[in-house]
C-alpha cells in the first residue's frame, strides 16, 4: 500500500510539475495590429493651435534610414491631418513659421527593434533640424519590445519656447502602431487604427 | 499530459478488473483513509463569468481523506487550475495616460488549499456517495495580457467549496477506485484592474474526474 501511495503522489507530482501558469505563447501572442499610446497628463492640449507635420515620414532601417513617402504614406498622414483637425488643430505647411505649438514626427520602421527607453530621454528617429532642437519624455513613453516590423511610430512635440525644460522640447502625446505599415494592411486598416490611436487619448481636446 | 493521465487511468482500471471478484454490493475491507488524484474542469460563475467565459479542462487535485467515525472523514485538497481566454481587439486604459489597443488574453492561475470534512454515505460499499465541505483560501493570479504586456495582480483569499461526489470502487478487494464529483466554489478573491475590469467575489463550478487510492 505504501508503494501505492509513493507511487499515486509521485504521479501526480509529475502531472502537477508539468502544469506551467502561462498559457502557450502560441494561444496569446498574435502578431498583429496593436495600437500604443501614451500622453502627459499635465498638458492641455487646447491650448495648442497650429502644427506642421511634413508630407514625408521618417524610415528607420539598418541599411537605408531617410525621408520615405509613398501612397500609403500619404494615407497614413492625410488620416493624422483628418485627426488633428477634428481636435481644432490647424495645419501649418511652413516648419518654420514661429506662430506652430506642435510638431508631429511620424517615423517607420522597417526592420529594427525598439528598446526601452526612460523620462528625460527622446527616442525618436525624426531629425532635429526639421522642428528645430532636441526634445525628451517628460512621461515613460508607450514603447515595445518585441520584433516591430513595419510598426508607425507618432510623436506630438510642444514646441512653445515658454515650455522648453533644460533647452529641450517636451514630447506630449507618442503613439507605436505596430505592423502598420507591412504592407499587409489595407488603407481602411491604416486609418482605422490612426483613428483609434486618437480616439483612445483621453487627454485630446473634447475627449 | 492529458495521454499521460489517460494512461495512467487505463493502467489502474485494467488492474481494477484484474483483481475484481464477483460481489459488487460492499468492498471486502473497511477503509481507515483514501486519496484522490482528479482532473478538474472549472465553469466560471457571475463576474468570474465576465472575465473569462470559457470553461477550463485546465486543473487537477490532490486530495486526502481520514474516517474518523463511521462515514465521517476529514482530510485536505491541494489544487492546481487555470482559465483563459483570448478577446479581440479591445483597449486598455492605465491610470497614467497610457492605452493600448490589441487582442487581449486573459488568464487566471489559481492554487487552491482546503481543510475537508465529508460525510460517507454508504462508506463500505462499493459505490460510496457522500456530502463535503472545503474551507480554506487560495493564492490567484489574474492576468491581462495585451501582446508584450503582462499586466496582473496577485491575491490571497478565503474560500468555501461545498461539495457532492461518489468513490466507485473497481472491485471489492482493489484499493483502487474512481471519483467523481461536483462542487460550487465561492472565494473573497477580487479581479481590479484600473478603470477597464473590476469584480466583486469570484464563483465557480468544478467538475473532478479521478482516482482514488484507498487504504485499509
Amino acid at each position: 500500500m505504501k508503494t501505492k501511495l509513493i507511487l499515486l503522489f509521485l504521479g501526480a507530482g509529475l502531472i502537477l510539475a508539468s502544469c506551467t501558469k502561462y498559457p502557450p505563447s502560441s494561444d496569446r501572442l498574435l502578431e498583429d495590429l496593436a495600437i500604443y499610446t501614451k500622453y502627459d497628463t499635465t498638458v492641455n492640449f487646447a491650448k495648442f493651435k497650429k502644427y506642421y507635420m511634413n508630407d514625408s515620414i521618417v524610415k528607420i532601417s539598418d541599411k537605408d534610414s531617410g525621408m520615405y513617402y509613398n501612397a500609403q504614406v500619404k494615407s497614413l498622414t492625410d488620416e493624422i491631418a483628418v485627426n488633428m483637425k477634428n481636435l481644432g488643430y490647424t495645419r501649418v505647411t511652413n516648419s518654420s513659421d514661429t506662430s506652430i505649438d506642435l510638431f508631429l514626427a511620424a517615423s517607420y520602421m522597417v526592420n529594427v527593434n525598439v528598446n526601452v527607453y526612460y523620462p528625460g530621454w527622446y527616442w525618436g528617429y525624426y531629425p532635429p533640424y526639421y522642428w528645430g532642437g532636441s526634445g525628451y519624455y517628460p512621461y515613460y513613453p508607450a514603447y515595445i519590445t518585441s520584433y516591430s516590423v513595419g510598426t508607425v511610430l507618432l510623436d506630438l512635440i510642444n514646441v512653445n519656447k515658454e515650455d522648453m525644460v533644460g533647452g529641450k522640447y517636451p514630447v506630449c502625446w507618442n503613439a507605436y502602431i505596430r505592423g502598420l505599415l507591412t504592407g499587409s494592411h489595407t488603407t481602411a486598416q491604416i486609418n482605422q487604427s490612426v483613428d483609434q490611436a486618437f480616439k483612445q487619448t483621453k487627454g485630446f481636446p473634447g475627449h | 499530459m492529458k495521454k499521460i493521465f489517460i494512461a495512467l487511468l487505463a493502467l489502474v482500471l485494467m488492474t481494477g478488473i484484474a483483481q475484481a471478484q464477483d460481489k459488487p454490493a460492499s468492498l471486502g475491507f473497511t477503509p481507515s483513509s483514501y486519496y484522490t488524484f482528479s482532473w478538474n474542469t472549472t465553469f466560471t460563475m457571475g463576474d468570474f463569468n465576465k472575465w473569462v467565459g470559457n470553461a477550463s479542462p485546465a486543473g487537477f487535485d490532490l486530495g486526502g481523506r481520514y474516517f474518523i467515525k463511521g462515514g465521517l472523514a476529514a482530510g485536505f485538497n491541494i489544487m492546481w487550475q487555470r482559465v483563459s481566454q483570448s478577446y479581440g481587439y479591445q483597449t486598455y486604459y492605465g491610470t497614467d495616460g497610457s492605452a493600448i489597443t490589441a487582442t487581449n488574453y486573459r488568464f487566471t492561475w489559481m492554487v487552491p488549499f482546503q481543510a475537508v470534512i465529508a460525510y460517507h454515505l454508504m462508506p463500505g460499499s462499493m459505490v460510496s456517495p457522500y456530502v463535503g465541505l472545503g474551507i480554506g483560501g487560495d493564492y490567484m493570479e489574474h492576468h491581462l495580457m495585451v501582446q508584450e504586456y503582462d499586466l496582473y495582480k496577485t491575491r490571497w483569499d478565503f474560500s468555501l467549496t461545498p461539495e457532492i461526489g461518489a468513490l466507485i470502487k473497481f472491485g471489492n478487494y482493489s484499493s483502487w477506485g474512481g471519483l467523481v464529483a461536483f462542487n460550487y466554489k465561492w472565494t473573497t478573491n477580487k479581479i481590479e484592474f484600473a478603470k477597464n475590469f473590476a469584480s466583486k467575489d469570484l464563483q465557480m463550478l468544478n467538475l473532478k474526474v479521478g482516482l482514488v487510492l484507498i487504504v485499509r
